[in-house]
C-alpha cells in the first residue's frame, strides 16, 4: 500500500464524513453520502474547472440537488455530456435527482459539475469548498482539494 | 562443323539459367509482399492515406502553423477549445500519457508532435492557448486561426463542431467531435482514434502503424 493511496484514502473517509447530510436515515446513517470527489487541477489560465463525484442516496424517498454554490467561483453549474450528430455537446441540467437508494456517479463524459470562473487561479491541494441545496430544504458542505492528475 | 554448334547452344542454355535466376533474385528484392494491416486495433485505420490541402493557421507563438507544419513527424491533433470542463482536458490528459510512454521509447518520439486545434477563435487567444497546451507538456502545440482557415482543416479531417447560442453570461460551450487523428510525416490523415480514448491502446496502434508503413516502404 503506497502513501498516495493512504492519503487518499484517509482524505476520502474524510470528505465522506464531511460530505454527508446531518440528517441521518432510521439506521443512523446520512441520507446523502458523497464519494470519490475529485477536482482536477486545470490549466494555470482556465476559466472552468469540474468536479466528478458519486452521490449516494440512502433514503427510500428521491432527493433533488437543486443548486450548488462556492464561494470560489462566478457559478456552479451542473451539466450533462451528450453525443449528439457526432458531436459531444454539453447541457446545463437544472436539478439533479438521486433516486431512492441509489447511486448516481459523476464522471468524464457524463454528469459533472461545473465550476465557472474562479476567482483565484486554483492549483493542486488548494481546498475547493461546494454547498448542495436539496429541494427538500436540506443542504450539505463538501470540503474537498485540487488534485493534479498527472 | 557440328562441335561449335553444339558449345554454342550449350553456352545459350547456361546463359538462359544465369538469367533467369539473376532475374529471380532481383524481382524478390524489387517487389517486397506487402506487410498485413495490424490486426487488432483500436484506431480506425484509413484504407488509403488521404493528403490534406494546405491551411493557414497560427501557433501558439503567433508563427504560422499550416500544411507544412505537419511534415517530418507524425502529429496527433485534437480539435477542441479551452473553455471545455470535461472532454478537452482527458483528451489532452490522454495525449500526454501517449506522449510520456513514446518517450520512453526515443526513437519513437522524436519524430513526434501533440497538436491542440481550438474551434473558438473568438476566445481562446493564442497566448491562452499557449498555457493551455504547455500545461500538459511543454513540447505541446496550442493553434488557432481565422474560422474559415479552421473549417478549411476541419472539413478535410472530417470534424465537426458548433458553438452554442451564448447564454445571459455570455458563456457558450462549442459541441466537438472527440477524435484525436493521426496525421504521418507527409502530411497525409493515416488513423482516427476514438472516444472512449485510452493512452495504451494508442500508443499500441500508433506504433503498429508506425511500423507497417515502414515495412511497406
Amino acid at each position: 500500500m503506497n502513501k498516495t493511496f493512504l492519503i487518499k484514502s484517509l482524505f476520502g473517509t474524510l470528505l465522506f464524513l464531511a460530505g454527508s447530510f446531518n440528517q441521518a436515515t432510521a439506521h443512523g446513517q446520512a441520507a446523502v453520502t458523497f464519494s470519490d470527489i475529485i477536482v482536477p487541477e486545470a490549466p494555470p489560465t482556465a476559466v472552468v474547472m469540474v468536479a466528478y463525484m458519486q452521490i449516494k442516496n440512502n433514503t427510500d424517498q428521491d432527493k433533488t440537488i437543486s443548486q450548488i454554490s462556492s464561494t470560489q467561483f462566478k457559478r456552479v453549474e451542473i451539466h450533462k455530456m451528450n453525443m449528439a450528430n457526432g458531436m459531444m455537446k454539453m447541457k446545463k441540467l437544472d436539478t439533479l435527482t438521486i433516486k431512492a437508494q441509489q447511486t448516481i456517479v459523476l464522471e468524464s463524459g457524463g454528469i459533472h459539475v461545473m465550476l465557472i470562473k474562479p476567482l483565484k487561479p486554483l492549483k493542486h491541494n488548494d481546498p475547493v469548498t461546494l454547498t448542495f441545496k436539496f429541494a427538500s430544504g436540506e443542504s450539505t458542505m463538501l470540503n474537498t482539494r485540487v488534485q493534479r492528475t498527472h | 562443323m557440328t562441335q561449335p554448334k553444339k558449345t554454342n547452344n550449350l553456352i545459350l542454355i547456361a546463359v538462359a539459367i544465369v538469367s533467369i535466376a539473376v532475374g529471380v533474385l532481383v524481382s524478390q528484392k524489387l517487389i517486397k509482399t506487402p506487410v498485413p494491416i495490424p490486426e487488432n486495433l483500436s484506431a480506425t485505420l484509413l484504407d488509403k492515406a488521404k493528403p490534406l490541402h494546405n491551411f493557414e493557421l497560427i501557433d501558439h507563438n503567433n508563427k504560422p502553423f499550416n500544411l507544412n507544419s505537419l511534415k517530418g513527424n507524425w502529429s496527433f491533433l485534437f480539435f477542441g477549445y479551452t473553455h471545455c470542463p470535461d472532454v478537452c482536458p482527458l483528451a489532452m490528459q490522454v495525449m500526454r500519457k501517449v506522449w510520456q510512454a513514446a518517450e520512453l521509447k526515443t526513437a519513437i518520439a522524436s519524430d513526434m508532435q501533440m497538436i491542440f486545434i481550438s474551434v473558438d477563435p473568438n476566445r481562446d487567444t493564442p497566448t491562452l492557448l499557449k498555457s493551455y497546451a504547455q500545461y500538459y507538456n511543454p513540447a505541446f502545440i496550442g493553434v488557432t486561426g481565422k474560422a474559415n482557415e479552421i473549417d478549411n482543416i476541419t472539413k478535410q479531417i472530417g470534424i465537426l463542431y458548433s458553438l452554442d447560442k451564448a447564454d445571459k453570461n455570455g458563456d457558450y460551450a462549442v459541441g466537438h467531435s472527440g477524435q484525436i487523428i493521426l496525421i504521418d510525416p507527409q502530411g497525409n490523415m493515416r488513423a482516427v482514434f476514438s472516444p472512449p480514448l485510452n493512452p495504451k491502446s494508442i500508443t499500441r496502434d500508433f506504433i503498429a502503424i508506425k511500423k507497417w508503413l515502414e515495412d511497406n516502404r
